[in-house]
């Protein structure tokens, strides 16, 4: 281990120690500026010092924060992508049931009037059915009537 | 003779025929009350023939107002269940929409987790 870079090692996370604590109890996380932050500060140290494997640390820091900045960005987006999912389901679980409710609406009209014609019809058949009983009730009369007749004719 | 002194004459066909004789013999003999009897008995006959006519109007148009409402019945029916497939055709459609974006939000979930173990892979003492 070379004592110079375990020396600009640590002096470098000994002067990121107090953000990171700062950002952990503040609650915020800015993400990967400060593992960016060392990345830069372990590449100078590495170029003025000329030691290739700080430069090498350097480049790899910098490769982790592209990949952990990858992976936030899929997250926001799967997160967008399920609000965005939901949304649209309840809004069209809304336009589905406003729809349903002007169906039924509709339905129960058609009912109402189609039941006021089938008793419109049930009304005129019970009217031919007085009709039928008068009628009846005539002939009968008539026939009571031509009976009466011949038996005051055949007395 | 019936108990309330009447006798029965015949009715259809052969009682409107029989009517029409006695008329016209009544009036031949100047009987009115041949003639009278025939008369009636023939109206009669008439009245009968247009009672059995009403009775069959009235039956078939009773059957026609209970086809009427047995179609009405069965045609809310069939809408009812016609609205009811649909809704659930509806439901089952946002629910595959859903199920779809679920699944794409998934996969990007599990494209950052190996984003993520590929950042630890290469930068283990930065692991968040």
């Amino acid at each position: 281990m070379n004592p110079l870079r375990t020396v600009v090692g640590t002096s470098i996370k000994a002067a990121r120690l107090p953000l990171d604590i700062a950002g952990k109890l503040l609650g915020r996380s800015d993400g990967t500026a400060l593992d960016r932050a060392e990345a830069g500060a372990r590449e100078t140290a590495g170029a003025v010092l000329g030691d290739e494997q700080l430069q090498r640390d350097a480049a790899r820091r910098r490769t982790a924060a592209d990949q952990r900045d990858e992976a936030q960005e899929l997250k926001e987006q799967a997160k967008r992508t399920r609000q965005r999912t939901q949304q649209q389901a309840a809004r069209k679980r809304r336009q589905a049931d406003r729809a349903a409710a002007e169906r039924e609406e509709a339905l129960r009209a058609r009912e109402r009037a189609d039941r006021l014609e089938a008793l419109d019809e049930q009304a005129d058949a019970l009217e031919a059915q007085e009709d039928a009983l008068a009628a009846r009730d005539e002939a009968k009369r008539l026939k009571d009537a031509a009976g009466s007749v011949k038996a005051r004719r055949t007395s | 003779m019936t108990p309330d002194n009447r006798e029965e004459v015949a009715g259809g066909v052969l009682g409107k025929v029989a009517g029409r004789l006695k008329e016209t013999a009544g009036e031949a003999l100047g009987r009115d009350d041949i003639a009278r009897e025939g008369r009636l008995q023939q109206a009669g006959a008439d009245a009968e023939r247009d009672a059995r006519r009403a009775g069959s109007d009235a039956r078939d148009e009773q059957a026609a107002a209970d086809v009427e409402t047995d179609r009405a019945a069965i045609e809310a029916e069939r809408a009812r269940l016609q609205a009811e497939a649909d809704a659930e055709r509806r439901e089952a459609q946002i629910g595959r929409q859903e199920d779809r974006g679920e699944a794409a939000a998934d996969r990007l979930e599990a494209q950052a987790r190996g984003a993520e173990r590929r950042a630890d892979a290469i930068d283990p003492e930065e692991q968040s």
